[in-house]
């Protein structure tokens, strides 16, 4: 026991300090060597730049403050509901980017406003659903992006 | 652009190294130039964003020129004070023999750099391919930032506007100190929140290279630095843009400075003053941090008063509170004036909150997501369809354990108190969060999934701090004098520790 405590004593300090080297040495550079296989990528190809992109031609369409609606594919609770259930971030992300894309203007997830912006990545409108909510189409900006305006 | 960019981090450095020089003046605290950069870069970027709040209420036009004189003005009358007592002087001539830099082997700066480089370019790719930062970022911080910015003058229709998906009533530090880059730039770039999630990272790694260099050794310094920068998850939630890496901040700051404090002969206030300042500057990062901030101020008093009894205890909890008293007035005029409610209270009613106290079921779950998270927060950012794998070999709680179990413990006796107020913060801090977990209103497993090892990370600097605090460590060159021989009266001390070192 005294002979292991001695040992201890003179070559775990030693031992500590080796371990943490070799382990930070090892972490830092598989972590860069990970990082590394993804590049260089293309630039500015991220989701949020090409999402931004996107919606950006929307801005000059809209008052420079105020409110919007929003329209996509899946009612509004259940694009929240997909997201905490950790099944489908898709569509929440495409929400959020045209807030943050748009802001100051507040982007409602409701169609219920006077200008209501309809975002269908990979899918189309529901004309009856359009209907319903009493939109018609004010601006098409091509690749699903659509501004409609509520009927008086 | 970059010019303006520099140019914005002129004055929050010039104020916040000025007040490290006030707070830990040079003739009692023997700490390094360095230290008090690290420390006062993050404590004034702070400081100018409180500066950023209270002059968001003066009219747009000249809200600008006004504040940035104002700070200009007070950074000035800083300097000059500090000149005048001679601290500025004394601060260099006193910083010689700080550190322990007696070492004989090049390997561990050697190493550091290695990693150091390593972590830069892994942080470079992942902002390279995420300019805009991860979901947090463009969901709160920087969408914040933006909604300020661009609202003028209307700047609080966006706390009423009821988007409360976007969390309004988290608080301004980030998106102020965003916003006033933007600013000096002459508009929006995502430099500015680059810039600042890098800033924090390095001064996080700084602080603790630099804290422990002081107070143990250079050695252990480099070593704990090292950790730390390849902690993944520490380097890929820096280069997020998140705010977590500047609470972690706020957090090892506040702990560390308590450190310094307790180390003086005749300890006066000012460095708990300090203290709360920064713990105060994490209550306005981010709403954990508000936890930390009322525990720290709760904590520290009642081990001071076990230590030194009530009258000494009721001293640090006015120095700690006075400290904190802007930044926790600036929070709570944000917090009941402008903000809306927090999503976790929001529309909730006691019943819900007693129902969930009572589920069994909520604990299990909550105490095994602890266990996972705490064994593989460090190794990255989680995936729900990887599988659960703790990796013993990436830094994180067994690493360091295993090093304190090798190195064995050797503390300094003064650091006592340091080391349970440390310990004891970031326990019931964590305690704190498993009751928020057991009452969150949104679904348990999510809210797990998406927080913990983020909330773990925001004490991670802190803990590595602590450990190697407490480790005996490895001295490659002539053997260092242990601080319990030093208590003893060994005459076996380095030269420059003879020449009257305090720490």
């Amino acid at each position: 026991m005294g002979e292991i405590k001695r040992l201890h004593g003179r070559y775990g300090p030693l031992a500590g300090y080796a371990l943490v080297l070799i382990c930070a040495l090892y972490a830092s550079l598989s972590l860069l060597l990970e990082k590394a296989r993804d590049f260089p990528g293309t630039a500015w190809q991220d989701p949020v730049s090409l999402h931004e992109r996107r919606i950006e031609p929307l801005k000059s369409l809209l008052p420079p403050r105020g409110a919007v609606g929003y329209l996509t594919a899946l009612d509004s609770e259940k694009i929240f509901a997909r997201e905490r259930s950790l099944k489908d971030v898709e569509l929440l992300g495409h929400f959020i980017l045209t807030q943050y894309t748009l802001a100051p203007v507040f982007v409602y997830n409701t169609p219920d406003r006077s200008l209501v912006v309809g975002n269908f990545i990979g899918s189309n409108p529901d004309p009856s659903r359009v209907t319903r909510e009493g939109l018609s189409p004010m601006k098409d900006l091509g690749d699903g992006l659509i501004l409609y305006r509520r009927k008086e | 652009m970059a010019a303006l960019l520099t140019t914005s981090l002129i004055l929050p450095l010039l104020i916040g190294f000025s007040l490290s020089l006030f707070f830990l003046p040079p003739g009692d605290h023997r700490i390094t130039p360095l230290l008090r950069v690290f420390l006062g870069a993050g404590a004034g970027i702070g400081v100018v964003s409180l500066a950023g709040f209270c002059f968001l209420f003066i009219p747009v036009g000249s809200s600008f020129f006004l504040r940035e004189f104002a700070l200009a003005a007070f950074g000035a009358a800083l300097v000059w004070s500090a000149w005048r007592k001679g601290i500025l002087r004394e601060a260099y001539a006193r910083a010689g023999g700080t550190t322990t830099r007696d070492r004989k082997t090049l390997l561990t700066p050697l190493a550091l750099a290695i990693t150091a480089l390593s972590a830069a370019a892994t942080f470079a790719i992942a902002v390279y391919r995420e300019p805009h930062g991860k979901w947090d970022a463009f969901l709160i911080w920087n969408m914040h930032a933006r909604f300020l910015f661009r609202s003028g003058e209307n700047w609080m229709d966006y706390f009423r506007s009821g988007l409360d998906w976007t969390h309004p009533d988290y608080p301004c530090l980030l998106p102020l100190s965003i916003v006033r880059v933007w600013e000096y730039c002459g508009g929006e770039t995502l430099a500015a929140p680059i810039a600042i999630a890098l800033l924090f990272t390095l001064l996080v790694a700084g602080l603790l290279w630099t804290a422990l260099g002081t107070l143990r050794n250079n050695e252990q310094g480099c070593l704990a630095a090292m950790l730390l920068a390849a902690s993944p998850l520490f380097v890929l939630v820096g280069a997020s843009q998140l705010a977590d890496i500047p609470l972690s901040f706020f957090i090892l700051g506040a702990i560390v400075v308590l450190f310094l404090h307790d180390r003086l002969e005749k300890p006066g206030s000012s460095a708990v003053v300090m203290a709360g300042l920064l713990a105060g500057l994490a209550a306005w990062t981010k709403n954990e941090g508000i936890l930390f901030c009322s525990l720290i101020l709760l904590v520290r008093p009642v081990i001071t008063g076990f230590y030194e009894g009530p009258r000494r205890a009721a001293g640090e909890f006015v120095s700690l509170f006075a400290g904190a008293a802007p930044a926790l007035l600036v929070l709570f005029l944000f917090k009941t004036a402008i903000a809306p409610p927090s999503d976790l209270l929001a529309g909730q009613t006691a019943g819900g909150f007693v129902e969930r106290l009572g589920d069994a079921g909520r604990y299990g779950t909550v105490l095994m997501s602890y266990l996972r998270t705490g064994l593989t927060f460090t190794q990255g950012i989680p995936d729900v369809r990887a599988p659960f794998v703790v990796n013993p070999f990436i830094p994180g709680f067994i690493l360091l354990a295993a090093y304190l179990a090798l190195s064995g413990i050797e503390k300094d006796p003064r650091d006592g108190r340091g080391f349970l107020t440390g310990w004891a913060v970031v326990a019931l801090t964590l305690a704190g969060y498993f009751f928020v977990f057991i009452m969150t209103p949104h679904d348990l497993k999510w809210h797990l999934l998406t927080a913990l090892n983020r909330l773990f990370l925001q004490f991670w600097p802190a803990v590595i701090f602590l450990v190697f605090m407490a480790a005996r460590g490895y001295r490659p060159a002539p053997a260092e004098e242990s601080p319990g021989e030093r208590q003893k009266g060994s005459r076996k001390a380095p030269r420059k520790q003879k020449k009257g070192r305090k720490e």
